[in-house]
């Protein structure tokens, strides 16, 4: 009974090895055209990408909990030992916002009047979903996240990914109950912005380390170190206005900016629909997101 | 008699395929996020180590649509552009059983040298690779790092993975 197996293999051996060449080289060649063809257009895998996520989805969602939870117990001994400082702190930081709320209240009510003067149109309204962080590749490659909500609970290609208060990215590709999102940080993220104070126009262009660069700034530009950055909202993908982040370097390089949404210890991601989305896939019927990167970034960098 | 027959070949085909489904594992634990600072966040390529591993000490225990089925996994859940992951795995899998002879019979310390030497050079390989595709020069330090930390784990991985084997061949 033991010996069969053993006296078939004897017999076979060289073919197989002929047969498991063959099937290497194939598997090899088959890669690489995956590879060619993926670059040529991005969205031909899209479907299959996010049928096998959506799939494992629930497995990755189960196993983010107990990490979760491990993380948040260690910050939470950590925060017992200062917490007395940090009470002090926050205490001086509430009378501050406190007068910040009345000017903000003041100006508030100042608006709606001058708004109601001009018959100004008021924004769209945003909603927004909640989605808890389930994958993190974290490798050198690339700069996204798996999120799990997904077309079910509303989620749509291009809306913006927001963490406290600020951009962190935009959803790239949304399966039924999962999503990713494309960091800000990420070397095909390209993202129209506008410095706040002058009203100047650049890209914001990622490129896989911490702090994106701003690209197509005007000759002229005045930029300095503790700029705020906020979008634009050209090419109608995210709303104006929305904060960014802060330029910490301003050299010959480039201007870098540190973005105010830390990709560290992702947890809870903000994923917000302004009314505006959809405008990507309507304006470019199939390629969506790449092309249209492109021309934002021409749209940008023309002006 | 048949019935046992059938469990005897069910046994069989479990253990040829413990490896895969481990490896298939890693893929997907190595997704999870740590919720560490992005400093201390590195990440080993724990498949890398696993297909390494099975090429050299027994690669019909891992044949190639295997790799090229975890590398698609890879490639799906860690985002990054499809056939990337996949098709490094192969080029490492070929590489190590085309090299078996060499270290047949080797001591740890040179299995563990022969990875890192690995390392170096698939971390070259890789950041040519996405340079070319991207269109632009990536970072490389995030890469270094990553390869450092899988060539760091090695032996850990590796100790799993040889009480796994000799399960596997104690039984079969």
């Amino acid at each position: 009974m033991r010996h069969r197996p053993e006296h078939i293999l004897r017999i076979t051996a060289p073919l197989r090895g002929l047969a498991d060449r063959f099937a290497y080289v194939f598997l090899l060649a088959a890669a690489f055209a995956i590879l060619i063809l993926g670059k040529a257009d991005p969205q031909i895998f899209e479907r299959a990408r996010m049928t096998v996520t959506d799939i494992t989805a629930p497995v990755l969602d189960a196993l983010s909990r107990p990490a979760m939870t491990v993380a948040s117990t260690i910050e939470e001994v950590k925060e017992l030992g200062r917490l007395r400082a940090e009470n002090q702190a926050l205490r001086s930081h509430n009378i501050q916002l406190l007068k910040w709320q009345t000017t903000a209240r003041t100006l508030m009510a100042e608006n709606e009047q001058l708004r109601g003067l001009l018959g100004f149109g008021a924004d769209p309204e945003v909603t927004s979903v909640t989605a808890r962080v389930i994958g993190d590749s974290g490798g050198a490659f690339v700069r996204s996240v798996l999120v799990n909500a997904g077309r079910r609970d509303s989620v749509r290609k291009g809306q913006a990914a927001a963490v406290g208060n600020g951009l962190l990215g935009r959803v790239a590709e949304v399966g039924e109950r999962s999503a990713r999102i494309l960091l800000i940080t990420d070397l095909n993220s390209r993202i129209p912005v506008v410095i706040e104070s002058s009203r100047e126009r650049a890209v914001l262009a990622g490129d896989n380390s911490a702090s994106p660069r701003l690209q197509y700034l005007p000759i002229t530009t005045r930029v300095k170190p503790g700029d705020r950055i906020v979008t634009s909202g050209h090419g109608g993908v995210f709303p104006s206005d929305l904060p960014v982040g802060v330029v910490t370097t301003v050299a010959k390089e480039g201007v870098r900016v540190r973005p105010y949404a830390s990709a560290d210890r992702l947890e809870f991601i903000r994923l917000m629909d302004f009314g505006l989305n959809g405008m990507l896939d309507e304006m470019l019927p199939r390629d969506g997101a790449g092309k249209a990167r492109g021309q934002l970034g021409k749209a940008a960098g023309s002006e | 008699m048949r019935g046992s027959a059938t469990w005897q070949t069910l046994d069989h085909v479990a253990r040829r395929m413990t490896p895969f489904l481990i490896t298939m594992g890693l893929v997907i634990l190595s997704q999870v996020p740590m919720q560490l600072p992005a400093a201390v966040a590195l990440t080993p390529l724990l498949a890398l180590i696993s297909v390494y591993f099975w090429a050299l000490h027994s690669p019909e225990l891992m044949p190639a649509p295997a790799v090229f089925a975890v590398g698609m996994l890879q490639d799906i859940l860690s985002g990054v552009p499809m056939g990337l992951n996949t098709f490094i795995l192969l080029v490492v899998y070929g590489l190590v059983v085309s090299q078996r002879r060499f270290f047949f019979g080797k001591s740890f310390a040179v299995l563990w040298w022969g990875f890192g030497t690995l390392c170096v050079v698939i971390a070259a390989f890789q950041w040519v690779l996405t340079s070319m595709l991207s269109g632009a020069a990536v970072p490389a330090l995030a890469i270094i790092a990553d390869y450092f930390t899988t060539a760091a784990v090695y032996p850990l991985v590796a100790y799993v993975f040889v009480l796994t084997h000799r399960n596997i061949l104690r039984e079969d």
